[in-house]
């Protein structure tokens, strides 16, 4: 792993850490971003393409969102690469553009296979009872605290930096990621309501935050 | 189950093309301009043919200098049978369009 990449794990990392000690909402704050993050980090950056055009730019950037599509009876196919060698036969700058936003279109608008989105439900699913399941046990009543607090934006973190590098699919990486985020936050609903009928009323933060808010209802 | 879905002019056009170049290879950016359609029309029906196994691809084996191997295309011989069912369906649809007035489109340099 190269010093820039983990300068940019450590950095998301401590961002997401400090965010989700400022405001019970991080998580929801910290999803997307985190997800964008993890995802990004894991692109193959191609070298000695400074003098690369719009249109190439424009494909790159779609065909590092999407990885290799799979055919019947062959090898997976990979579109980035096609269209990219289909652009480079091209020498009209304005038909370049025109190609290359159109094969965009086409990489970012096809679907993942359904086994991808299956794979991405289940890592929520099982992130989301996993945080619960573990707020609840280590918490008892209360159910929240530095589990709710910390776990989420690491394990989003983990999850969308995971997938994605794997697949080496940054859309891929968005989905499972995005999912995990919306799986925790109905697992930190569910303690939330159960706080409300136990009538604990204080907000799943710091002790000295929860001092504070202790009478609100 | 795979649900079988009446297919668009657009993905008969395209089907065409490859069907009357049946023993050779041809390009995606060709069949964009032979059938006037853009590439994010052409290339996702090009990704679905070949996941259905209707379209087999590969490389270019002896690309020039310079440039890096293009991705070709040809139909398979599943892809070849569907072509053939939609040349009859276009036959058999032909007299009934022409009576209501309607218009079916065919693939450019494609006898009707």
């Amino acid at each position: 792993m190269t010093r820039r990449r983990t300068g940019w794990i450590v950095g998301a990392l401590a961002v997401a850490l400090v965010l989700s000690m400022l405001a019970p909402g991080a998580v929801l704050v910290l999803a997307v971003p985190v997800a964008v993050v993890a995802s990004i980090l894991t692109r193959q950056r191609p070298r000695g393409h400074e003098d690369r055009d719009v249109a190439q730019r424009l494909l790159a950037a779609a065909a590092a969102v999407t990885g290799k599509r799979p055919s019947r009876g062959g090898d997976p196919v990979d579109w980035g690469a096609a269209l990219r060698a289909e652009l480079a036969t091209i020498t009209d700058p304005r038909e370049r553009r025109r190609f290359a936003l159109g094969a965009a279109v086409a990489l970012l608008g096809r679907p993942h296979s359904r086994r991808s989105f299956v794979v991405a439900a289940a890592v929520a699913v099982a992130f989301g009872a996993g945080l619960l399941g573990v707020s609840r046990a280590g918490l008892g009543n209360n159910g929240l605290g530095s589990v709710t607090l910390l776990l989420p934006p690491i394990m989003l973190f983990t999850i969308g930096y995971l997938c994605a590098r794997s697949t080496r699919s940054l859309r891929f990486g968005l989905e499972t990621g995005i999912l995990a985020a919306l799986t925790t936050l109905v697992a930190v609903a569910v303690i939330y309501g159960s706080r409300q009928r136990t009538g604990t009323t204080s907000p799943p933060i710091s002790a000295s935050s929860t001092a504070n808010t202790s009478t609100s209802t | 189950m795979r649900r079988s879905r009446k297919p668009t002019p657009q993905t008969i056009a395209v089907v065409l093309a490859l069907a009357d170049n049946p023993s050779g290879w041809s390009h995606g950016y060709h069949l964009c301009r032979q059938l006037d359609l853009k590439a994010g029309t052409v290339y996702p029906i090009l990704m679905r043919l070949a996941e259905r196994g209707q379209v087999e691809t590969t490389w270019e084996t002896n690309p020039p200098s310079g440039r890096p191997a293009r991705h070709l295309y040809r139909l398979t011989g599943e892809g070849a049978r569907f072509a053939q069912a939609l040349r009859t369906a276009a036959a058999a649809e032909m007299p009934r369009a022409s009576r209501s007035g309607g218009v079916i489109r065919p693939a450019r340099g494609e006898a009707v």
